[in-house]
Parts: structure tokens; C-alpha cells; sequence
């Protein structure tokens, strides 16, 4: 069994740290609802149909990290605490090397990171899913049950939203 | 001919598709043509681009090895659950001898065991303080009592340094680690060690 559940792990674990931590802004947040996919993964892995089984785990993982951000909210409510935002653009070196190896500045990075963490749902998780994890919109669509022209409208504002949020700023 | 505020809401409007290639035939001839005589929009569309290459550049983060061990010990758990009665999860609840046991227990224990001493020890007409059975009429003094009292104070002095202390552990082992500081200034956060990046390969 653990060998099984081990490569279930590391096939979809990344993918769903990446976006729970691009949701959340937050490291154990995102370990905490990775961890609870994972476990639902594994309990429901033989109830869905394979060829839309990324599609079920980025639904899944959307709805944890929904459901962290409403813990969020009542912790802060209780505890009167903030929540610090974290960036990977602080820890990233003055530059680092993307797929085709261009050089990609600190200050570009942080401030698309910032824009990111900005802007409102399902315009966020789109982005994320669709230009960050690669997902087709068909699978984008299916994870946030919206249909495929939609997906399509609401990349574009997403984008459009993030080039306003960054006009000036590189 | 339509006017150049217009022509340009018109382009602003369609930068996203044009970089997504879904302009097609004649308003993508349109599109294209104003581009090239508008340095305003051109200006635009070049951010447009930039945007959508460096969201695609944005890294994919490495899952910490834990998260998902401590998935395989849940799973692992939940399965042996389904098989145990009460008494096998008594068993295995303190199977680790007291240090398996709740704190506030612990210290619940502490504080009655230490009470009892300091009575047992106030009471000398007990057998093994008179050798035999108890005397008849035993008095106790002021002082005694006093003494009583003061040594049950100390006793439950060093229990609430203890409880103290190990809700001070819970709080920096448990909670601390998962509240999180308030935003301070600038929405940048502060540095902190990050797991190690990785691009996946679509």
C-alpha cells in the first residue's frame, strides 16, 4: 500500500503544494491542505475516471485551500493576528534562470508574485492553473466547474489585471 | 474612420487574445495594422507579453518530504482504526508508559501524588510515624499545620512551573510555528528559507 500511495504522492504532490502556496501565500497552510489532498487522493482514486483525475485533484485542492482561508479568517477574528504573506521573491537570489534560460529579474518576479496575491478569484486560480501549472482550459474548466469560454474570458481579465497592477512598476 | 481613442479601446480590448493567438482574419489584420501606427498600444501590447512569458516562468515549488509522510502515516493510521475495539486504542494510547500521557494529565497526577505526600507526611498517627497502631487523643499545633500548608504551597509552586513551562514548549513547538506575524510596512514579506525549486517539464 505505501509503495502505491508513495507514487501517487509524487506524481500530484507538487502540483498541489504549488497551488495551494500561490492561494495561500503561506508554507504550512499549503503543507496542511497538501497533506489533506493527498489523503483524499488516496481514499478516492478508485471512484474517478483517470483521464479527469488531475482535473478532481485541483477541484479538491481549490476547495482546501478554500476552506483554509475561511480558518484564516476566523483565526484572525479570534486572535486579532495578521497573516504574513509570503514571497518566494525575498529568498530568490538577484537572478535566476527560467526554462529557456533567459534571466529573469528579482523585481519583476516579486512584483508579479505581489500582483498575483492580489487579485480577486476564480481570476487567481485560473491564472495559476492555466499559466503557471499548464493546465489545458478543458482541465482548468473542469477543476472550477466553469465552462470553457469563461475560462477563456477570465484568463484574459486575470492577465489584464495583473499588467495593470504591474504598469509602472517594470 | 473612427476616432483614435476608440480604435485603441478597441485594441486594448483584444491585446489579451492577439497574445494568446486567438485573433483571426480580418480583426487580426485590424489589430495588427493600428500596432503598428500607434506606439501607445504597441507600448501595451508589448507588456501584455512580457506579463503572460514571465507568469509562465513563475516556478513550480518542491512539496516538502514530510507533508506527504505524514499523509502515509494518516492513511496507514485510519486503516488500522477501522480494525480496533476501545480496548486496543486504550492500549496503544498509553502504551508509551507516562510520557505517552496528556500534559495537563500529567501534571493533574503530579499535583495529587504531591498533595498526598504533604498530607500523608502532616499526619503523624499514622502507623509507620508510631510504630503501631495510632495513639489515642493526637493534637496538632498551629505550627504543624502551618508547616503543612506552606510545604502543599511549595509543592504546587513547582507543578505550576512545570505546567507553566510545558505550555510554553506547546506554545513554541505547536502554536507559534502556525500563527503567523502581522504584515509589517511593505507587502513584501521577510526572508525565509524556502524548499528547493524545481521547473516541471509539461
Amino acid at each position: 500500500m505505501k509503495k502505491q500511495f508513495r507514487k501517487l504522492a509524487e506524481e500530484y504532490q507538487d502540483r498541489i503544494y504549488t497551488y495551494a502556496w500561490y492561494m495561500l501565500h503561506c508554507r504550512e497552510e499549503a503543507e496542511d491542505v497538501t497533506q489533506e489532498v493527498l489523503v483524499k487522493l488516496w481514499q478516492h482514486v478508485d471512484e474517478v475516471d483517470p483521464g479527469n483525475l488531475r482535473s478532481w485533484v485541483m477541484r479538491v485542492t481549490r476547495n482546501a485551500v478554500i476552506d483554509a482561508s475561511r480558518r484564516r479568517r476566523t483565526r484572525k477574528a479570534v486572535f486579532a493576528d495578521g497573516v504574513e504573506i509570503e514571497t518566494v521573491a525575498d529568498v530568490v537570489t538577484s537572478s535566476s534562470r527560467g526554462a529557456d534560460g533567459a534571466v529573469i529579474s528579482r523585481e519583476i518576479r516579486s512584483a508579479l508574485e505581489t500582483a498575483l496575491a492580489s487579485i480577486e478569484e476564480p481570476y487567481r486560480s485560473i491564472v495559476v492553473l492555466r499559466e503557471i501549472q499548464g493546465m489545458t482550459y478543458a482541465e482548468v474548466g473542469e477543476a472550477l466547474e466553469l465552462p470553457l469560454n469563461t475560462v477563456k474570458v477570465y484568463l484574459h481579465r486575470g492577465r489584464r489585471m495583473l499588467r495593470e497592477e504591474l504598469r509602472g512598476k517594470v | 474612420m473612427q476616432e483614435p481613442g476608440k480604435e485603441c479601446t478597441w485594441i486594448l480590448e483584444r491585446i489579451e487574445p492577439y497574445v494568446d493567438d486567438e485573433l483571426h482574419g480580418e480583426e487580426l489584420g485590424r489589430f495588427e495594422r493600428h500596432i503598428e501606427s500607434c506606439e501607445s498600444c504597441a507600448k501595451e501590447l508589448a507588456l501584455a507579453r512580457e506579463v503572460a512569458h514571465e507568469l509562465r516562468e513563475l516556478p513550480w515549488y518542491s512539496c516538502p518530504e514530510h507533508v506527504s509522510e505524514e499523509a502515509a502515516i494518516r492513511i496507514g493510521a485510519d486503516a488500522d482504526e477501522a480494525g480496533r475495539t476501545w480496548l486496543d486504542r486504550l492500549r496503544a494510547r498509553f502504551s508509551g508508559g507516562i510520557l505517552s500521557m496528556p500534559r495537563p494529565a500529567v501534571a493533574a497526577a503530579l499535583i495529587v501524588i504531591v498533595a498526598a505526600v504533604v498530607l500523608v507526611l502532616s499526619q503523624k498517627d499514622l502507623p509507620f510515624f508510631t510504630g503501631g497502631a495510632p495513639s489515642g487523643e493526637q493534637e496538632v499545633t498551629v505550627e504543624e499545620l502551618e508547616k503543612a500548608k506552606n510545604d502543599a504551597i511549595l509543592a504546587l509552586a513547582y507543578v505550576s512551573k512545570y505546567c507553566r513551562k510545558s505550555g510554553e514548549i506547546l506554545q513554541n513547538q505547536d502554536i507559534a510555528g502556525r500563527l503567523n506575524k502581522p504584515l509589517e510596512g511593505t507587502s513584501i514579506a521577510p526572508i525565509r528559507p524556502f524548499p528547493l525549486i524545481r521547473k516541471e517539464t509539461p
